[in-house]
């Protein structure tokens, strides 16, 4: 591909710009910087986005140094971007013939892996797959095949509520649907604000209630369903409990829990107005707490499961471990590469870095969690019945398809079964157009499955 | 008639104050918040959203200078920023000049590419602009930045430039060249300093394209050490949270060059022209 | 600025009342006098010369950083291709699907429609401005240099500023509303699919009225006074002057604001719509560029996103020509096209 289009740029270039083609078109590709492991000069290279935790990158310097001293390889990373911008960053680094050896990255794992541009792990890992949760190492794995390993938070979604304000009103935290409806009216009644709020300006937000909502009405199915629509077997538009999950999620509207403020709301203006007290509850993630408690130490936040919409079901809630480090299929230095990504999710290693941001659930076993009052609730009550999030096995079209579906069948916009048709448009025009494949592992020839497995596995030096 | 007409001007002159105030207060507010995030607290930011900060945190802005590494950054912006309008003014005005003013063959064609250039989305290109810049080695290099930023903005100055151009009488240049000029020198003394009002207007929209450009930097420049302010605001915001004192102190102060940059230019929009007049 | 009266502009110049014009004028005529009938011939090529001269260097970096990579577009257009695996030759079927993609067409409308009524408020509002402060007011260029403010500000901090002035729960509108007894006006302006659009056309409209304004000011400033004056003891009232003597002279400069309006109608939008909505609620607020974007980064549809880059290529260019000659008509010798 590289090559295809590098052609055809220069084809095109040399037309106008034949005197100015020098040299640096015929470079050669990608080796150049990869050392050999047992060259002089071994080092690695890696590409991530941005680390804005104050110490972050300080801490990985600090690891980089150790691990050069262990095993002589220089590690050099380039942080660039944002981290939705790494199959671009990639590209173009690929493009630029920079060298890149290991990706940070997260959801993008799926499609990166799916486009042949990461390393098959799963031998690898084995040798020290203890180190993690087996939920956040299935958050990156697909078809039996570990793409990446996970260094993160691992979050999850919850309902915040105001702690003060619920005392004051004498409310008990809310365990049924039900009980939610008695409470939101008590709230409105008396302090004449939204009961709940949601950052629903950002339409990737939306989708964390239908996966709440789905898991109830599928009976605790909603992961095995979910792969069912995307390998044809179950079209959405026809699926009963999707359709009654959006006709639960509708509730909501129509009950006054939320309301159209939603919709023209983001994410700092919804903490804006919980913490102003015009809001007295919002269901997010646990990645709000950090700015909650950084705008106001002293504010009293509980949080609950997603009420029970679905008698019998278990209150699930969506998650993952957030970001994971993979191989990238053009490293010359597998076996270093391993090792390096053993080297970081040693405990201590991983102390140095992941403490930085005072992670509330880590995912890498023996790094301590934050100290946050809710941490306790979240480990022990809400991470057992934690689910994959959807939208980490939806292709990217059907979440789109389905951010916007969820907003307008909650205020009425459209009919349950008239949004839940145009998901399935989506799927079906993905289908058409770009050839999607749910398990495209599949479907992969013995060449795909060559260019990303190591030739030889390499023994790790497995550290404490 | 006397009264009524006094009557009218008093009214007149308060709905024409009552609407700059209005002027006043829309332009001048969001400014004014943008310096009040910046000094505020995470809490007061959001739980004080329209007021004055209620105790100023000066050290918002040695947080964000340091945090996002500004020192660098402001440097390469204001190289990369003055490097496209260099590059871009004189050739754009000049290529204006030809189309609207001198005959030649192939100036009607050459109009039209120009005119098609506006309508092409820059975005979306962006992939193949760097390969052009790839295959010419112009990748995470300034000058490569620079000339791709300026490539962009030719089209929308030069239509510009040339609608100007065709405002002014022919008699301007005839007179020059029939003294002796070639068109070029009739255009360097006696066309150019009318052109300040489109050089100005040139300069301020494409420095402040320049200076807040994001997507092509951010493919182009592939190093910590060249990257731009707009590129540096990353360090504001996490996956989850941003971090919006810091960023206000941030933007604060990149936003101060380029009101610098507007005092100058309004200068040349009304005064500079004098100059010219008196000149030629 | 007591200079205000004298300063030299296209405006002023085509109505003959600058000094400098008349100078060279005079200048131009006693030269004549002195050679009359320099050889004609190597005077034109002398001027195609030139010509060549001056659009050469701008014609060589628009060729490489504007017309190769639009071919590269039209090349990667006719393929499918995730920025990552190899190209798959697919012919025209990306164009089929850019037909069939009601979004697309949607967006399209979005973006016209966008266009069109920022363009007229833009200019509307600006010109109505300069007319106001082209009088001698105290403060006058203060004023001035405060219009232009938020041309600077980084659209981060607009998305931010406006999410919030439209917030329906602390934002500082329904506020405002509240206050002077219209609570009952407040709407979801940024949730309402039938109002957000249009609440994002006032940032814009905000964002640059003062510029335009700006620039209207310098050409009103040239407008010369003795042409008024003679307008006013021919009995014209304020209103006639305006429109018989004030706009036909104002006419270069509405050109230039309108065609820059217009223009950043279509192609400047991305980033705007992008901090406000993000083309939501329901696709509603969706402009070309937002779904090419999405299209082509997020779906990594880069095929069928290039196509839509070519149609909206192709649309654009038919508006702009359409556009400039409408504009342009009646610009007797100097019409290019």
């Amino acid at each position: 591909m590289v090559n295809l289009r590098s052609a055809t740029g220069l084809l095109t270039a040399a037309v106008l710009v034949a005197a100015c083609s020098s040299s640096s078109t015929s470079a050669p590709p990608a080796a150049s910087g990869s050392g050999q492991a047992n060259g002089g000069a071994c080092s690695l290279q890696i590409l991530g986005p941005t680390r804005t935790q104050s110490g972050e990158q300080a801490a990985y310097e600090a690891v980089f140094a150790a691990f050069k001293q262990e095993f002589g390889c220089t590690v050099t990373a380039t942080w660039q971007g944002q981290w939705s911008d790494i199959p671009q960053e990639l590209d173009a680094a690929r493009l630029a013939n920079q060298p890149v050896d290991i990706v940070y990255d997260s959801t993008f794992n799926t499609t990166l892996a799916e486009s042949g541009s990461l390393m098959d792990l799963t031998q690898v890992v084995s040798q020290f797959k203890d180190r993690f949760p087996a939920s956040a190492l299935a958050d990156y794995t697909l078809g039996d095949h570990v793409w990446a390993i996970p260094f993160s938070d691992i979050s999850t979604t919850f309902v915040y509520y105001n702690k003060t304000m619920f005392q004051e009103l004498g409310l008990d935290v809310p365990k049924t649907y039900q009980d939610l409806v008695s409470v939101a009216e008590k709230i409105k009644s008396t302090k004449g604000i939204d009961p709940m709020i949601h950052r629903g300006k950002e339409p990737g937000y939306w989708p964390i209630w239908f996966m709440a909502a789905y898991a109830q009405t599928t009976g605790n199915q909603s992961i095995a369903d979910t792969e069912d629509f995307l390998s044809g077997k179950r079209p959405i538009d026809s699926d009963q409990q999707a359709a009654q999950t959006l006709e639960e999620i509708s509730q909501f509207y129509k009950d006054g829990i939320l309301g159209q403020d939603s919709l023209a709301t983001d994410g700092p203006g919804m903490e804006a107005a919980f913490l102003q007290q015009k809001a007295a509850m919002f269901f997010d993630g646990s990645w709000d707490l950090p700015d909650l408690r950084n705008a106001n130490p002293s504010f009293e936040v509980g949080a609950f499961a997603f009420p029970q919409v679905q008698s019998g079901a278990t209150q699930q809630s969506a998650g993952a471990a957030d970001n994971g480090w993979a191989i990238s299929s053009s490293t010359k230095n597998f076996a270093m590469a391993a090792q390096f990504l053993e080297f970081l999710t040693r405990p201590d290693n991983a102390t140095k870095i992941l403490s930085t941001f005072d992670p509330l659930d880590p995912s890498v076993v023996g790094v301590a969690s934050g100290d946050d009052p809710l941490a306790q609730q979240i480990t022990s009550d809400f991470r057992p019945n934690t689910i994959e999030y959807l939208d980490w096995i939806w292709p990217t079209e059907v979440t789109d398809a389905m951010s916007q579906a969820i907003p307008a069948a909650l205020t009425g916009a459209q009919t349950p079964q008239a949004a839940l048709a145009s998901v399935q448009q989506a799927y079906q025009t993905l289908v058409s157009q770009k050839q999607y494949v749910f398990d495209w592992w599949t479907g992969w020839t013995s060449d795909q499955w060559a260019k990303v497995t190591p030739s030889q596995v390499p023994q790790l030096t497995i550290g404490q | 008639m006397g009264a009524r007409s006094t009557v009218g001007r008093i009214l007149g002159s308060g709905v024409t104050y009552f609407i700059l105030a209005t002027v006043f207060l829309v332009t001048v507010y969001p400014l004014f918040w943008m310096f009040s995030g910046s000094l505020k607290s995470t809490g007061d930011f959001y739980g004080n959203v329209w007021g004055p900060p209620t105790t100023p945190q000066f050290v918002n802005y040695a947080d964000a200078w340091t945090i996002g590494s500004l020192g660098g950054k402001i440097v390469n912006s204001v190289l990369i920023t003055a490097g496209t309008l260099i590059v871009t003014v004189p050739l754009a005005t000049l290529a204006a000049y030809a189309i609207a003013r001198l005959r030649f063959p192939g100036r009607r064609f050459l109009f039209y590419l120009f005119l098609l250039g506006i309508a092409v989305p820059q975005g979306v290109t962006a992939i193949p602009i760097f390969t052009v810049a790839l295959n010419l080695g112009l990748v995470n290099t300034r000058l490569g930045l620079v000339l791709v930023l300026a490539a962009q903005a030719l089209a929308m100055e030069i239509f510009l430039m040339q609608s100007f151009f065709r405002s002014l009488p022919r008699e301007l240049e005839e007179a020059a060249m029939v003294d002796g000029c070639t068109p070029l020198g009739a255009f360097m003394r006696v066309i150019a300093p009318l052109t300040k009002p489109g050089i100005a207007t040139q300069v301020v929209i494409v420095g402040v394209g320049a200076w807040n450009e994001y997507f092509l930097t951010s493919l182009l420049i592939r190093s910590q050490d060249l990257q731009t302010l707009p590129v540096g605001l990353v360090y504001f915001s996490g996956r989850y949270s941003t971090n919006y004192p810091d960023l206000f102190a941030a933007l604060s102060i990149g936003a101060l060059p380029m009101l610098i940059l507007f005092v100058l230019a309004q200068r040349q929009f009304i005064s500079g022209l004098t100059a010219g007049a008196v000149k030629a | 600025m007591n200079s205000d009266r004298v300063v030299s502009s296209p405006v002023q110049a085509a109505a003959g009342g600058d000094r400098s014009v008349e100078q060279t004028r005079v200048r131009a005529a006693r030269v004549r006098g002195m050679h009359p009938g320099r050889p004609h011939l190597s005077a034109h090529g002398q001027v195609v010369l030139s010509a060549y001269i001056a659009v050469l260097p701008a014609l060589a970096l628009f060729a490489l950083f504007v017309i190769i990579p639009v071919f590269e577009g039209l090349w990667v257009s006719l393929h499918r291709w995730d920025g990552l695996s190899p190209m798959v030759w697919t012919g025209l079927d990306n164009y089929g699907y850019v037909l069939n993609d009601g979004i697309f067409w949607e967006a399209m409308w979005h973006t016209i429609l966008f266009a069109i009524v920022t363009t007229v408020a833009k200019n509307a509002l600006g010109l109505g401005l300069a007319v106001l402060l082209n009088r001698p007011l105290r403060g006058r260029s203060f004023f001035r240099t405060v219009a232009f403010m938020p041309v600077t500000l980084a659209f981060v901090m607009i998305g931010i500023l406006w999410s919030w002035v439209y917030n329906p729960i602390f934002g500082i509108l329904d506020g405002a509303l509240d206050a002077v007894g219209l609570g009952s006006l407040a709407q979801g302006w940024l949730s309402d699919p039938n109002i957000a659009l249009f609440s994002i056309m006032v940032v814009d409209i905000w964002k640059w009225t003062g510029f335009h304004m700006v620039v209207y000011l310098a050409g009103l400033q040239q407008v010369p006074t003795d042409v008024l004056e003679a307008a006013s003891v021919d009995g014209a009232s304020g209103r006639q002057r305006f429109w018989f003597v004030t706009l036909p002279l104002l006419r270069p400069v509405i050109i230039f604001n309108v065609l820059l309006s217009i223009v950043g109608g279509f192609t400047t939008t991305y980033d705007l719509v992008y901090v406000m909505t993000g083309g939501g609620p329901f696709h509603s607020t969706e402009v070309a560029l937002t779904w090419i974007v999405s299209t082509t980064m997020r779906f990594l549809n880069v095929g069928e996103g290039s196509a839509m880059s070519v149609v909206l290529l192709v649309i654009v260019g038919a508006i702009g020509l359409v556009e400039m000659f409408l504009m342009t008509r009646g610009n007797s010798e100097d019409e290019v096209g």
